[in-house]
Parts: C-alpha cells; sequence; structure tokens
C-alpha cells in the first residue's frame, strides 16, 4: 500500500487533532454574551433615565431630541446585542460538532494502527506488513480528517456573520 | 414653543449616568486570547473578538458623547435661565404705585 496523505494546506497535524480543545470558542462564545449583556444593560439604564433624568421631568425639544437619539442608538445597539448572541451560539454548536469530527477523526486513527497501518503527523499512512490494514482503511481515515477540515472551514463562516 | 420641563440636577445624574455606562461598557475584560485551536474557527474567532472590542470603544465612546452633550444642555439651560433672569431684572423701574407722587 503506497503512502498517501490528504491533500490540503489547511488540514490539522495529528498532534493537533489530539491536543485540541474547543475552548476558544466556549470561552469566546460566553465573552460575547457578557459582552452583549453589558451593552443591552447600559442602554436599557439609559433609555429609561433619559425620559425622566434623575427622577425629575424632562421635556420640550433639547428633551425630544435626546430621547431620540437614545432611542436610535439602543435600537442599534441591540441589533449588535442580537448579532453577537447568534454567533455565540454558532460557537458553541461549532465546539460541539468539531469535537464529534475530531473524536471520529481519532478513532479512525486507532482503527488504522491496530490493523497495522503507520499514521504519521501529517496522517501519511504506511503498511508495516504486519496487520490486515487495507487501502480502504487508510481511504476511511483520510475520509475523516478531509470532513474534519471541511467542518471547519464551515463552522469559520458562522461566528463572523 | 411648547412646555419645557427642566431640572438641572436631574440633567446633572443623567449625564452621569451615561458616564457611568459608558465605564461599564469598555470594562470588557477583554476577549481571551486564542492561541490555539483549528485553523479556520480560531480565525473566524479572533475576528469576531476584533470587531466586538471595536464596537466595545464605538459604544462607550458613543455613551460618553451622549452624556458630554446632555452636560453641555444643562449648562445651555442654565446660562438661558440666568440670561433671562438678568434681562427681567435689567429692566430699569418699577410700577411706582406706593409712595410716590
Amino acid at each position: 500500500m503506497p503512502s498517501a496523505s490528504p491533500a490540503s494546506t489547511a488540514f490539522p497535524s495529528l498532534a493537533q487533532v489530539r491536543s485540541w480543545t474547543g475552548d476558544y470558542l466556549t470561552d469566546s462564545a460566553a465573552h460575547w454574551i457578557t459582552t452583549a449583556h453589558r451593552w443591552q444593560d447600559a442602554y436599557h439604564r439609559v433609555h429609561a433615565e433619559v425620559a425622566h433624568p434623575g427622577g425629575r421631568p424632562w421635556t420640550g425639544r433639547g428633551a425630544e431630541a435626546a430621547l431620540q437619539r437614545v432611542a436610535a442608538d439602543k435600537l442599534a445597539v441591540l441589533g449588535a446585542v442580537d448579532d453577537l448572541t447568534a454567533a455565540a451560539a454558532a460557537a458553541r454548536e461549532a465546539a460541539f460538532q468539531l469535537a464529534s469530527a475530531r473524536q471520529a477523526v481519532l478513532d479512525a486513527v486507532r482503527a488504522a494502527q491496530a490493523a497495522g497501518l503507520t499514521v504519521d503527523d501529517d496522517f501519511t499512512v504506511s503498511n508495516t506488513g504486519r496487520g490486515t490494514a487495507t487501502a480502504a482503511q487508510a481511504d476511511a481515515l483520510h475520509g475523516k480528517v478531509l470532513a474534519l477540515a471541511a467542518l471547519d472551514r464551515q463552522v469559520a463562516t458562522r461566528p463572523a456573520q | 414653543m411648547g412646555n419645557v420641563w427642566v431640572s438641572a440636577a436631574g440633567l446633572r445624574a443623567l449625564a452621569g449616568v451615561f458616564g457611568e455606562q459608558a465605564v461599564q461598557v469598555s470594562t470588557n475584560g477583554g476577549a481571551p486570547p486564542v492561541t490555539s485551536g483549528f485553523a479556520s474557527s480560531a480565525a473566524a474567532v479572533r475576528s469576531v473578538n476584533r470587531d466586538v472590542d471595536d464596537a466595545v470603544e464605538t459604544i462607550a465612546d458613543r455613551l460618553a458623547a451622549t452624556g458630554a452633550l446632555v452636560g453641555t444642555a444643562r449648562a445651555g439651560y442654565e446660562s438661558t435661565d440666568a440670561a433671562n433672569a438678568a434681562a427681567i431684572g435689567a429692566v430699569a423701574g418699577g410700577l411706582g404705585l406706593v409712595g410716590e407722587g
């Protein structure tokens, strides 16, 4: 069986797959949610306060202009809050999906090694001749790696939306 | 012109609220550093973090600017009131209904 590896520049190495955790996704998602809440709270507070500054009435054209400005800003900020909340949800989902794809790669690596294949860090596989390895097993492993890399690219389009 | 109700103390308090919220928003703690992860998703997370940092600055600046405008409005109301008082008080002479003539 000839050595082979999946051809792409965007592949993680076996070491990267083994050491991967989704913390960068889940930690960032938590940060985005905290940030979104902070923005929302700030604009709820100022919007409520601008109509009755210090609990006192404020009327007239200046008051109306202030209220309009704050209402428009609040609308824009709440849109950003929605976007950030959606990005956080996407990042959490991405962490879940990537973890599953990563596990599939590691399972395929173990299966290939158990069948006598040597798997290098770049997922090049070679047959030691001592096992029952088949080309199909190497192809299966490369398929899992391809799927992981494709998923990584796919989820990357979502958090930035 | 419609009715105008305004309280200098209220506007001072309002300007303070804007300032406090600007600080609250900018006290963001910063995004957790992305030092590992798969290439594409890690790059996407870094990109969102940059956008969030920019938005934090924009929102905090806007809150602070609005607070400053409220402060300017308060000063304007006070100045107008003082000018009105001075103008009215500057009208010389009284009605002269008592003790004159």
